[in-house]
């Protein structure tokens, strides 16, 4: 029978691989626990417990996320049941992202402005 | 107005949440589902004291209250009202066309009015539509209001979505509201609305549209909420686009930090010109958005981050209302006069400015609890489906 301990390591590393849909549809897929949005997992006798958080009161794709979560955890070996769900009191902010992709993230925004080589408040030149 | 300054708001959405205009598309509850969101809104990004109970929120509330509350209980002088085509949602479309003609008819000076025809329709449809709005309200409509997709019918929907800079289905339409005297394009952005595709939220259409139509402006309603990057170069590039900050202006109280960030960012590639006061009412009260805007300044670090000068009183009037009375092309004297001495600056004069949601809550009067916990409760799947 495999432990709480290691469902909730296969767990963690599953979230790992579901996606924010926003971040791929910007390009930059990010995943849920990179963003900062997982706020707790827990598993006890093989019921896991998913806390989600998401970045605005006014996001519609939890549902899509919750099924993505089900989907990747479900499968894993010992997991009797997932439950997901939303926390509404976290207020997201950029600090929840972890450091590491932050710096990838700003890394990627300078590339993308540099790439399209706008120059700020350019309109003023069009008038 | 603040400091003798125009106070224009961008969007304030007299919305129909009744229960019976609340939809269900093959047993997905698409309307409970947008209700529960912006009540969660209401709840989660506001004070406890600007809350309100579900019963007196999931209303059809009406121009009378909605006049009252912007006009007697904020400092807003004008209100801009898109007529909304969510009708996957909500039967009427969330905002009926009818509440532009009684807004017009009731206090005409006080509104200004966007129409609603929908590409999705088809876009011999759309201009019918377009065109029967501007007969009604012949030479009062400012602007169009669009949204770029809609939800799936099913859990396993087709994408139904279009691009701004379609020329062959969307062009035209701009091109009529162009012969028809309309100044602006409002196209919902930033926020997904699902369950649907998530592309038609970006803002990457914005640009051939804005190139190809100089002489309309393009509001990118709910920038900052996602693609902030993307959407700071849309307005660095274009003179005709803004950021309509629906939604976003809400940051202000729930997440400052990030309030400032992307106000920053916006204002370092757009500059202050390219940014329209939103209050979002009725899921925010615009009076406490207005007093901590009264009050925000930029962090040293912010300044120097950006590269910025402190944010001056100027600057705040161009956002709250002067950018948008230029893009309507209004004359701020006139519009100002035209309202000076009706029946809301009448009774605003005698009473000082009375206390949030207080009309709202004598038109309403609660039977439930007062604040019955977090807007969120009904946001998992209608069907689960999936898993355990």
């Amino acid at each position: 029978m495999t432990s709480d301990s290691a469902i909730l390591a296969q767990v963690r590393e599953a979230l790992d691989d579901v996606l924010d849909p926003c971040s791929v549809g910007v390009g930059n897929p990010t995943s849920i626990v990179e963003l900062g949005l997982v706020e707790d997992i827990t598993c006890t006798d093989g019921q896991v417990r998913v806390v989600l958080c998401v970045t605005a009161p006014v996001c519609l794709m939890v549902a899509p996320m919750f099924e993505a979560i089900r989907d990747a955890t479900s499968a894993i070996d010992g997991v009797g049941s997932v439950e997901v769900n939303l926390d509404p009191t976290v207020v997201w902010t950029t600090a929840r992202v972890h450091p590491e992709h932050a710096e990838r993230l700003a890394r990627w925004n300078e590339a993308r402005r540099a790439a399209a080589a706008v120059e700020p408040q350019a309109w003023r030149a069009v008038l | 107005m603040i400091d003798g300054k125009l106070v224009i708001d961008a969007v304030v959405h007299p919305f129909n949440l009744s229960v019976e205009n609340q939809r269900v598309n093959n047993g997905q509850a698409h309307g409970k589902v947008v209700v529960d969101n912006l009540w969660g809104g209401l709840h989660q990004w506001n004070p406890p004291s600007l809350r309100m109970p579900r019963d007196i929120y999931e209303v059809d509330q009406s121009i009378d209250v909605v006049s009252q509350t912007m006009f007697l209980e904020t400092d807003v002088d004008i209100a801009v009202n898109h007529a909304l085509p969510l009708h996957r949602f909500l039967r009427d479309g969330g905002v009926s066309v009818e509440k532009n003609l009684e807004a017009s008819e009731r206090y005409g000076d006080r509104w200004l009015l966007y129409a609603s025809a929908d590409p999705m329709d088809g876009l011999e449809q759309a201009l019918r539509d377009l065109e029967a709005q501007n007969a009604q309200l012949p030479g009062r409509l400012t602007g169009l209001k669009l949204y770029p997709s809609r939800p799936h019918l099913t859990r396993r929907g087709l994408d139904e979505s279009y691009r701004l800079d379609d020329e062959k289905t969307v062009f035209p339409l701009f091109e009529r509201c162009l012969d028809l005297g309309l100044r602006s394009i409002a196209i919902h952005k930033a926020v997904p609305i699902g369950p649907s595709p998530l592309a038609p939220f970006k803002v990457g259409d914005i640009d051939v549209a804005a190139g190809a139509f100089p002489d309309l402006a393009f509001e990118i309603v709910h920038g900052g909420m996602a693609f902030v990057e993307e959407t700071a170069q849309a307005i660095a590039r274009y003179p005709n686009v803004y950021v309509n900050l629906e939604t976003t202006f809400m940051l202000i109280y729930s997440a400052p930090g990030l309030f400032e960030e992307v106000l920053a960012t916006f204002v370092r590639w757009g500059g202050y010109e390219k940014l329209l006061f939103s209050s979002g009412m009725s899921y925010a009260h615009p009076q406490h958005q207005l007093d901590l805007f009264r009050r925000f300044q930029f962090s040293q670090t912010t300044l120097e981050r950006f590269g910025l000068e402190q944010i001056t009183g100027e600057d705040k009037s161009l956002i709250l209302g002067l950018n948008f009375a230029r893009l309507a092309g209004l004359d701020v004297e006139t519009t100002l006069s035209a309202v000076a001495d009706d029946e809301f600056a009448r009774v605003r004069r005698e009473n000082g400015l009375a206390e949030p949601w207080s009309h709202w809550r004598k038109a309403y009067p609660s039977d439930g609890p007062d604040d019955v916990g977090p807007g969120f409760a009904h946001l998992a799947p209608v069907d689960p489906g999936v898993g355990a």
